[in-house]
């Protein structure tokens, strides 16, 4: 479903990285393992049509993201691809709810309130759909971001670090949650960590 | 969720700086706005009231004073005239139509108006509510204005003063009768007491005659009947260059052309408008940049804000329209509150010039320069809020996700 090809990339003409070629199966998850500076934020942001590479495509299905026009590339990650990031970027002007239905209306779908609900109970957050993030715990504040992830239905979500700033036991049930949401979801979570404690949950992973 | 909501969230969440480019804006817009409303009703009712003259002649003197005392009621008259050189006047073929007036009288600051029939169902301006036109000495009708402050109404007496002020010797001898009351104008004829000009002849007769008898010996002589002011009509264009110079020929008659001194007069206070028009325009500016910085500032902090909402599928165009949506809201709600504001403060400040100088302003009337003025002001706010938004269009998002800037 996600190929990468010949993907090199690098600041002021040194190489960071390169991979030759990587394929993720739909509903496959990928763990991505690299110390601090090893270029993981980097692969991801290709990854998610964030950032091109200097070298080689990236096909999510049978479109090279990379070639299509800028405004294609945005509406493709905003309808396939959910982002959890290290920094939470929940948009502070807006309850949880509407942080939830902003991932609806930017990625030009029907705000679907009741799926917000849905998601939103899965998680353990319905009575926080009228907060606003600065009232949130960091746990809250993070299934908030999980749940904005899920909100498109993707194919993919990626996230950055989700369980560095956590203790073992928050760490454990955070990395169990984002499983267990993508796999009944039916799609591939790639995390990206140098975090050591989650690596025996993934069966498939990567060193940078 | 859409883009005004989501902009409208942001100018919420900084309630003060936001609380002042609305104040800004709404000041500047309202003083803006006010000035149309005083202009537009200051030239409308001096326009109004000069309708069907061409001409004033009177005594010598200041011809804008005489026309602002003859049309507008704002001013003493400039003297009298002898009656026979305005029937000579009057004769001239020029002329299509004449009016005779005579002041002097006031009842409570109000002026009484000698003139005639014709005067006074020339105008269509001038419609009798109830009542009937004055046919015989002492009968008087009152604007409405009078009616009002006076609490007159017809077939009540009272008794005109001598002069234009409050206080004058009153004449307790020759009682007048309403005969009738005017609908409203928003003109000077409001403000005015209509009788036949005989009326004010008749009483001044009499209180110059007690005059001369107290004086007596010293002047015997009868004096010629005189008038105020004689109003005219031309019946060509063309008499504009001919009767004017032929009036200012005669010994102590003054021609005045309504429409020149109104203008003149209106350029005097063009002056001042125009003095607090830069005023409100340099408000109007310091608004724009005021929502300029807010906008330039917030881009700092909105930065990751942004990357998440194009991370999520925003294109570009979606978040250079979210600021530039921004700026408009602004300048929109606070246009709104100018205009608002501005009507409001008409409506208060007509109150109390209506009453200290016979010019009432409404409130309740629009004008289409206000339809500029708010252009002008969404103008404001899209010009301030372009350069933030095209920084906006051009955020890198990679860079700001990225834990390394955070």
């Amino acid at each position: 479903m996600l190929e990468l090809e010949g993907i090199s990339h690098g600041f002021g003409g040194k190489a960071l990285f390169s991979i030759d070629r990587l394929e993720i199966l739909g509903g496959k998850h990928l763990l991505i393992l690299g110390k601090s500076g090893s270029g993981k934020t980097t692969l991801l942001n290709i990854i998610g049509g964030l950032l091109r590479p200097a070298k080689g495509a990236v096909w999510l299905e049978k479109t090279n993201i990379y070639s299509l026009t800028n405004n294609a590339r945005d509406k493709l990650r905003g309808l396939n691809i959910g982002f959890i990031f290290q920094k939470l970027h929940l948009i502070p002007t807006l309850s949880v709810m509407e942080n939830l239905l902003l991932a609806n209306y930017l990625a030009g779908k029907k705000q679907n309130r009741p799926h917000g609900w849905k998601i939103l109970e899965a998680l353990g957050l319905k009575h926080k759909k009228n907060a606003y993030p600065e009232n949130l715990s960091f746990g809250e504040a993070q299934r908030t971001a999980i749940a904005r992830a899920l909100m498109n239905e993707p194919k993919i979500i990626i996230a950055d670090e989700p369980t560095s700033a956590l203790d073992d036991e928050s760490c454990a049930s955070v990395i169990q949650l984002l499983i267990s949401e993508a796999s009944q979801r039916n799609c591939s979570l790639i995390v990206a960590t140098h975090d050591h404690r989650i690596k025996d949950f993934f069966p498939d992973r990567i060193t940078l | 969720m859409n883009l005004l909501k989501l902009s409208s969230s942001y100018i919420f969440r900084r309630p003060l700086s936001s609380v002042l480019n609305f104040l800004l804006l709404a000041f500047g817009i309202g003083v803006a706005v006010l000035l149309v409303i005083f202009s537009n009703q200051l030239e409308n009712r001096f326009k109004h009231d000069l309708t069907g003259i061409d001409l004033v002649v009177g005594a010598k003197g200041s011809p804008l004073q005489l026309v602002l005392s003859t049309l507008l009621h704002l001013d003493i008259p400039t003297g009298n005239i002898p009656e026979s050189a305005a029937i000579k006047i009057a004769e001239n073929k020029l002329v299509w139509r004449v009016y005779p007036i005579a002041l002097g009288d006031s009842y409570h600051g109000f002026p009484i108006m000698g003139t005639d029939l014709l005067y006074m169902t020339a105008f269509s301006s001038l419609n009798l509510e109830e009542g009937y036109w004055p046919t015989q000495t002492m009968e008087a009708i009152i604007g409405y204005e009078v009616a009002q402050k006076t609490g007159l109404k017809k077939g009540d007496h009272f008794t005109g003063s001598h002069g234009f002020s409050e206080g004058g010797e009153e004449h307790k001898e020759f009682p007048y009768i309403v005969t009738g009351v005017l609908d409203q104008t928003g003109l000077a004829s409001d403000r005015l007491i209509l009788t036949k000009i005989e009326t004010v002849r008749y009483i001044h007769a009499h209180h110059d005659d007690d005059e001369e008898n107290v004086h007596a010996g010293k002047n015997n002589k009868k004096k010629e009947p005189e008038i105020t002011a004689l109003l005219i009509s031309y019946k060509t264009p063309a008499a504009a260059n001919i009767l004017p110079r032929l009036v200012n020929a005669m010994p102590g008659l003054q021609a005045a052309s309504p429409a020149f001194e109104v203008s003149r007069l209106l350029g005097f206070l063009g002056l001042g408008i125009d003095t607090v028009a830069v005023l409100s325009y340099s408000l109007i500016a310091m608004a724009g940049l005021g929502i300029f910085i807010t906008l330039l500032k917030s881009l700092r902090e909105r930065g990751h804000d942004i990357a998440i909402m194009r991370a999520l599928g925003a294109g570009r165009g979606k978040i250079f329209s979210l600021l530039i949506l921004e700026g408009l809201v602004y300048s929109g709600v606070g246009a709104l509150a100018g205009i608002i504001a501005g009507h409001v403060a008409a409506e208060i400040l007509g109150h109390f010039t209506g009453q200290a100088h016979h010019i009432a302003l409404s409130g309740f009337v629009f004008y289409s320069e206000e339809i500029y003025i708010f252009c002008g002001a969404i103008c404001i706010g899209l010009i301030a809020a372009l350069i933030p938004a095209i920084m906006a269009y051009r955020i890198d998002i990679a860079k700001n996700l990225s834990h390394e800037s955070a």
